[in-house]
This record gives structure tokens, C-alpha cells and sequence, in this order.
């Protein structure tokens, strides 16, 4: 792989849902291609670019058996270029769209984006290096190193490309690429019982896949697990084979589960908030999002608690006392700071009984609206009042002129 | 210099009472919430808690107050917001005020906790406020259960680091001099055969020999004593190393090692100031269950283990096990009398006895204690008869 390979280029993005995240990769500047199991049941998924900014994408085309997906992006992401499978150029080298206001302005330029081509699986060796890219764990893109172990190897019924390459959650979904940053396959799985065994679909099933999507009409559908044709809407038997899709378990697709009474409240207090839920999901009643600069986060700590809770500022070098002292004010009810590390939180704990009891969800909504608001004004407050630092996290260009608004750009109603 | 047995002295520390809690009213209380009818919910999660609970009227004219170890906690009613209060401390003056506001925010407020400490000029007060219409039953229980508790874990250890000045604290019984002649002894004693069984963990090299000690350190001398101020907190802090299963472990040995040296550095009167008999109005320990019974002391994997290290000749890892387990049974639950007398005799009696013998004893106890407090073995047999009578 070239030396001045540059990964924050390339069209691959974390993809977020009410269940995890996982990795997707540009197809061309409004579709993505990921896993199948990255985004069921959910039909309504989040994008993440490189500036944190989430956009809603939606989940057009899906095949369970091969586990693919092909999601449509709700606003096109200017493309720099479509590598062509004989151009060897280093990616960075690549022309993006800048233009002379990037100096003038402080806000980032719109990065142009990556589109890698797909290469051939049946010219995959054993041996062969091989790149993964992806966001492992959750963290900011990443790419691991590794070789092919096996270019067909089956495995569950299925033939996929095998590589030692390490593959981890959040892997799912994004490319498998080789020396000339072709995609050779996508990421699907590693084997439970072993390690360095990870497995990649064949680039030959995700083009045919990506051919079946293009050609598309229907806003959604799915595979027949056993011949392929395309199912749009929720029947028994499958009109091409008579596969019988409800032992299938191909229904689940089409009627998605009652979301869990905890999300149902925390989504329904973001949407009071003007948050889009879909923007803010972040795996299991896990919602992460901005509010202007500040970064917000929520989960559940425990069977009782559901915690609010934004990364605002570290404490600066003088007037500890006056700050500390502000942080502990009873004038932040119901809200309350700690000190995470060196990093000044604004906390808010929802109790679960609030969440199965009517009688508090008014009253609560409007401490969540509160709370995401309070947040964006309190970093500038910290930051101007007390000569706190942002915190790690803080989204540092919504400062002080953003603050005014709610959540990041694609957040907005 | 091995030690030849192990010495279980009889606690001077009084135990805590058994919980008697109708958890009928407690459910009463849901239901009553759940109609819309908040202070008569309000009402039974007192009478739940406590035998003689306050009236609405005695809530709204000067609340309720009750003790919880150093904590004396203060509920209120202001028209529908309640209010519950400890006192915590007044800040420090000089150097260590920014250090006493940082432990505060650091170690005091959190995420996941309903209660947080609010400063008022100079003193601090953990609180917790709510409409009565958003106050289920069950919030209110966690509040008066771990703010109180909360609150009497830091304003000795802010004193003590910090300077600073309880505030409102209540102070515990005072020993008799022969209890506190008594503590002081079994204090040396404790520690100094904690520091000998170390080493001779060091020697066998055996992660289950180092769990059992690292378990009498932490769980022996909170059973056999009543540590009231800043000691508690302090051991805390150590054990939350050395007792970690997680932590590598010659790291969980040097932080006992550490803490072994500390502790018998502490002079007499240090110790004194360190010792009480604290009330409680709420047991600060969890209820002790057939099920908790049976789960550490019942037959299962753990007792196989000490059963199989008796028959295998490490009667010394079985009896430091047997002892380990009972002190935090008796002391981390709350038991009733006849229960915590069986487990007061049966330590006595294996104490400073061959380790064989000392097994054999508290074998027998454990086997005793299950069978009279423990789960019924045959429960499992008489619940679908009774879910079949139900259904038919």
C-alpha cells in the first residue's frame, strides 16, 4: 500500500443505529454500502462524517444471507473521485474541492470524499496483503494490516475471503481493500473461537448486489435468502422460489420491533428537545449528539439509572476555587457538575420509575430540553467566566456563535 | 514466623439489627402512586421504612429527622416539593479549600446518583428535591437509602484530608473502657496476622490464598469492630485495590502490604477516635436472605472447593476461607440475633484451634446456618404444585 495513503479521504463512514455502529462505505456520493446486521431492523439509520456531523440515511436494499445492506444518504457528499481500477495514485494526492474561501472562513471546507472501485475477488491470492478499514470499537477511522488467509474459504454455507487481518465490533461493514485500494470484499464477521480468523464477503457478490440495488425501483426491499429476487413488501412466501419468508424470519425487515419503553422515552424527550432521534442513536439505549458545541451522551448505568450527561470544559489554571465553587451552586437544580479526570460534566439522572410512570414524563422532557440546552451555553460560560479549557470532545467551531443553536447542523428541525 | 492457627476474636462491634420490612406496604405505596394519590404514597414509604413514620402535617411543620451513623438527615415538604437534606461539612479555610471542592466534584457528585452536594456559602449539604408527582416510591427508598450513607462515608474523611468541620454531625456512642481496651487489642492482633498469612501467601503463590486474606482484611476487622470516622473510608479506598480480582496480583499484595503497615502505625488514641457505636435508623447493611445464606454458605462450587481442600491435606487455605466467608456474611448483612449468635460461636470456637479442627467447626456451623436460615431445598418442588392449583 502507498506511503501517503490518506484514510480521512476515503468515503468510509460510521454508520449508527439503536443497536451499535458499524462501518459503510461510499458507493457513489448518495449510497452506502454496509452489513445487513449493521442496520436491521432499523430502516432510518445515521451517517457520520469526518466533522461529526451525522446525516440521515436510509436503508433501501438488503440480502440477510449475504449480509449486505445498501443505504441512500439523505444529502450527496461531493465526491473527489471514482478511483479507476488502473489508477495507482496516491490517494492524498487525489484533488478535493477547495476553493480560496477556506482561508477566509474558520468552518472546515466540505471535504470531497474517496469513491474506492471494486476489484476482482477471483484474482485474491493466500498471502495477498490486505488493508481493513473501519472504526473498531468505536474509535475514529482506522486501518489494520493483514494478509489473505484463504480467498474462498466456506465457512457457515457461505464462501467468504479469509484474513488474519484483525477485524473487531464496528469493523462490520466497511472495505477489505487490497495493494491498489481496490475493494476485494467487506467486512463481515471474525470466528468466535479463534483469533486472526476473519472473514470478508467476495467483492464478486457485492457487485452483483450493488448491480440488483442499482436497478432498483422500490424504495425498499430484500433478498429471498434462497434465490434472490427482490421481496418489497411483507408476505409469507416468497412469490420467485415459494420460500417460506416467516420461518425465514424475513417479516422482521418490514415491521420493525417496538422500540424498548427506555428508548421510547429518551427519543421522544430528544424529539421535545428539536434532537432527531435517529441522528443521536448510538447503539443499545446509548444516544450520543451535539448540542452546538457541547457533546451529549446517554445511557443506562444500571437497572435504575438513565444518565445525561456532557463533556464540557477542563478547569483552566487560576481561580480553581471560584470555579469549583460555581460548579457545586444550587442555582444548577436539577442538574449538578462533577469532574470526570480533569473534565467539568454537567449531569442530569433520569430515574427508571420515571420512565415506566406517566405521571413524571412532562416534567422530565423539560429537564432533557433544559439540560441540552444548558449544555451549549454552560462550555462558552466556563471557557469565558473562568478560563476553562474545551474538553476533548468539544465541538470547538460551534462556540460561542453556534451556541445560540441546537444540536450540530444535521441535528437541526 | 508461620502462624500456627487462626484467632477469630467475639466482635465488639453490636450487630446490626435484622430488617424487618413489610414490603406489602412498600408495593401499597406503588399503588397508591400509581392512582395519582402522591402524600398518601409519600406516607407508606415511611411506614415501610421506619415503625412510627412522620404525617404529612409533621413533614410540612419542621419535617422529619432521623440518624444514619454520623448522618442526620432532615426530609421536608414545601407545598408538593419535597426536600430531603444531610449535612455534609463546612469548607476549610486556606490551602485546602480548592482540594476539598475538587474531592467534592470528583469523588462526591457523579453521574447515576439522584442526591448531589450543593454549597451554600461555605457549607455543603448533600440534597435531593422533588415534586411529589414525579416522587415514585421507589426513587424516594434509593434517596433515603444512599444519601444518608453517602454522607456518613465523607464528612469524616473530608475532616480528616481536608480540615474541614462536620457539620450537624452526630457523634456515635462512646466505647466502655474495657470495649475499647478490647478493640485496641484485637486491632493489633488483626492486622498482625493479616501481615503473617500475606506472607505466607506470598509463599504459596495461590490466587485463591491471596482472595482469602485480601477478604479477612477488608471484611474481618469491619465484623469484629465498630469503626466509625475515617477509617472506613480509608480502608475502602486500599481494599478497592487489594480485594479487585481484576488487579494483577502483585499489585493487589503491595497495596495490602501498604495498608498493613498503615494501619499498624495507627497509635491507640487515633484508633479511639475512630471507634463508636453508630445508629442507624435505616440498616446501612443489605438484608440478609435464605437466599444470601445459602449462595455463600450452602453447597455449591465455593463449598466444594473447601471440601476438597480439607480432604486434600491445605486445611489452613479451608479454615482462612470458612472464617473469610463468615465474616462477610455476618457482617455485610443483616441477620437475626440467633443467626448472628451462630456465627459469633462458631468463630470463637475455631479460634486459634489447629486449622483442621478450625475447618471441621465452621464446616458444621456453615452446614447449620444454612440449613436453619438458608433457602429450602424443596421449595422448587412445592411452587408449580401451587402454580398448578392457581392455574386449575
Amino acid at each position: 500500500m502507498d506511503d501517503s495513503f490518506d484514510i480521512e479521504d476515503i468515503g468510509v463512514f460510521q454508520v449508527f443505529t439503536g443497536g451499535g455502529t458499524g462501518s459503510g462505505f461510499l458507493i457513489d456520493g448518495r449510497h452506502l454500502v454496509t452489513n445487513c446486521h449493521v442496520v436491521a431492523p432499523y430502516r432510518t439509520v445515521a451517517v457520520e462524517l469526518r466533522d461529526r456531523r451525522r446525516i440521515v440515511a436510509h436503508v433501501r436494499r438488503i440480502h440477510p444471507r449475504r449480509d449486505l445492506a445498501a443505504l441512500e444518504l439523505t444529502q450527496a457528499l461531493p465526491i473527489a473521485e471514482v478511483a479507476d481500477e488502473d489508477d495507482d495514485a496516491p490517494i492524498a494526492e487525489t484533488p478535493t474541492e477547495k476553493g480560496p474561501s477556506d482561508a477566509e472562513h474558520p468552518r472546515p471546507r466540505e471535504r470531497a470524499f474517496v469513491v474506492l472501485g471494486l476489484g476482482l475477488s477471483e484474482d485474491v491470492r493466500p498471502k495477498q496483503p490486505v488493508n481493513i478499514l473501519g472504526f473498531p470499537v468505536g474509535l475514529p477511522l482506522s486501518l489494520t494490516e493483514g494478509v489473505i488467509s484463504h480467498p474462498n474459504q466456506l465457512f457457515d454455507g457461505q464462501r467468504y475471503l479469509q484474513t488474519d487481518a484483525a477485524i473487531n465490533p464496528g469493523n462490520s461493514g466497511g472495505p477489505i481493500l487490497n495493494h491498489h485500494r481496490r475493494i476485494v470484499g467487506v467486512t463481515t464477521c471474525k470466528h468466535a473461537r479463534a483469533d486472526l480468523v476473519g472473514f470478508g464477503i467476495p467483492s464478486s457478490d457485492v457487485e452483483r448486489f450493488i448491480s440488483a440495488f442499482r436497478a432498483q425501483e422500490a424504495a425498499f426491499g430484500v433478498e429471498c435468502p434462497a434465490c434472490e429476487m427482490l421481496v418489497e413488501t411483507s408476505t409469507r412466501y416468497c412469490a420467485g422460489c415459494g420460500s417460506d419468508l416467516e420461518e425465514l424470519e424475513i417479516s422482521s425487515y418490514f415491521e420493525p420491533p417496538e422500540p424498548h419503553p427506555v428508548s421510547a422515552f429518551v427519543e421522544k424527550a430528544l424529539l421535545h428537545a428539536k434532537v432527531d432521534p435517529v441522528l443521536a442513536r448510538h447503539g443499545e439505549q446509548n444516544w450520543s449528539f451535539y448540542s452546538g458545541s457541547a457533546p451529549i451522551k446517554i445511557w443506562s448505568c444500571c437497572s435504575e439509572h438513565l444518565c445525561f450527561s456532557s463533556p464540557l470544559a477542563q478547569p483552566g489554571k487560576r481561580a480553581l476555587g471560584d470555579l469549583f465553587r460555581y460548579l457545586l451552586s444550587p442555582e444548577h437544580e436539577p442538574f449538578a457538575f462533577d469532574l470526570d479526570g480533569n473534565v467539568i460534566r454537567l449531569n442530569l439522572t433520569v430515574h427508571m420509575s420515571d420512565v415506566f410512570s406517566p405521571h413524571g414524563h412532562d416534567a422530565m422532557a423539560s429537564w432533557i430540553d433544559k439540560f441540552v440546552r444548558t449544555a451549549d451555553e454552560m462550555d462558552n460560560r466556563l471557557i469565558e467566566r473562568f478560563g476553562c479549557e474545551p474538553a476533548p470532545e468539544t465541538e470547538v467551531t460551534f462556540l460561542k456563535g453556534g451556541a445560540q443553536v441546537i444540536g450540530p447542523p444535521s441535528a437541526r428541525h | 514466623m508461620a502462624i500456627g492457627s487462626l484467632v477469630c476474636p467475639k466482635p465488639v462491634r453490636r450487630p446490626h439489627r435484622a430488617v424487618n420490612l413489610d414490603y406489602a406496604v412498600r408495593d401499597t405505596a406503588i399503588d397508591i402512586f400509581t392512582t395519582g394519590d402522591f402524600e398518601a404514597a409519600l406516607v407508606k414509604v415511611f411506614e415501610h421504612l421506619f415503625a412510627e413514620g412522620p404525617t404529612i402535617a409533621e413533614l410540612r411543620n419542621g419535617g422529619f429527622q432521623f440518624v444514619q451513623g454520623s448522618s442526620r438527615v432532615t426530609v421536608t415538604l414545601d407545598a408538593d416539593l419535597l426536600v430531603v437534606r444531610v449535612p455534609l461539612v463546612t469548607l476549610p479555610e486556606g490551602g485546602t479549600t480548592t482540594a476539598a471542592l475538587r474531592y467534592m466534584l470528583t469523588r462526591i457528585c457523579g453521574s447515576g446518583q439522584l442526591h448531589q452536594p450543593r454549597l451554600r456559602g461555605d457549607d455543603v449539604h448533600l440534597e435531593f428535591k422533588e415534586r411529589l408527582a414525579n416522587l415514585h416510591p421507589i426513587k424516594l427508598l434509593e434517596v433515603l437509602r444512599r444519601m444518608p450513607t453517602e454522607a456518613d462515608k465523607a464528612d469524616d474523611w473530608m475532616s480528616v484530608q481536608f480540615g474541614a468541620k462536620a457539620l450537624e454531625s452526630e457523634p456515635p456512642e462512646p466505647l466502655l473502657p474495657d470495649e475499647l481496651a478490647r478493640s485496641i487489642e484485637i486491632w493489633r492482633a488483626h492486622w498482625a496476622q493479616v501481615d503473617e498469612l500475606l506472607k505466607e501467601g506470598q509463599r504459596k503463590r495461590s490466587i485463591f490464598f491471596l482472595n482469602e486474606v485480601t477478604a479477612l482484611a477488608r471484611y474481618g476487622v469491619r465484623y469484629w469492630l465498630p469503626l466509625t470516622g475515617y477509617l472506613p473510608g480509608r480502608l475502602q479506598e486500599s481494599s478497592a485495590v487489594f480485594c479487585d480480582s481484576d488487579v494483577e496480583p502483585f499489585r493487589r499484595e503491595a497495596a495490602l502490604t501498604k495498608c498493613i503497615r498503615e494501619m499498624r502505625a495507627l497509635s491507640p488514641d487515633a484508633l479511639a477516635q475512630n471507634l463508636g457505636h453508630a445508629r442507624y435508623a435505616i440498616s446501612p447493611v443489605s438484608e440478609g436472605t435464605a437466599r444470601v445464606m445459602s449462595e455463600y454458605l450452602g453447597p455449591g462450587n465455593y463449598m466444594e472447593t473447601i471440601s476438597r481442600l480439607r480432604s486434600s491435606g491445605k486445611a489452613m487455605d479451608a479454615a482462612l476461607a470458612l472464617v473469610s466467608t463468615m465474616v462477610f456474611v455476618a457482617s455485610e448483612f443483616s441477620w437475626p440475633p440467633e443467626a448472628g449468635a451462630m456465627f459469633e460461636e462458631a468463630l470463637s470456637d475455631a479460634s486459634e484451634r489447629p486449622y483442621g479442627e478450625a475447618a471441621a467447626i465452621l464446616s458444621r456451623a456453615a452446614k447449620a446456618l444454612v440449613e436453619r436460615f438458608g433457602e429450602d431445598p424443596d421449595r422448587d418442588d412445592v411452587e408449580p404444585a401451587e402454580a398448578a392449583a392457581e392455574a386449575g
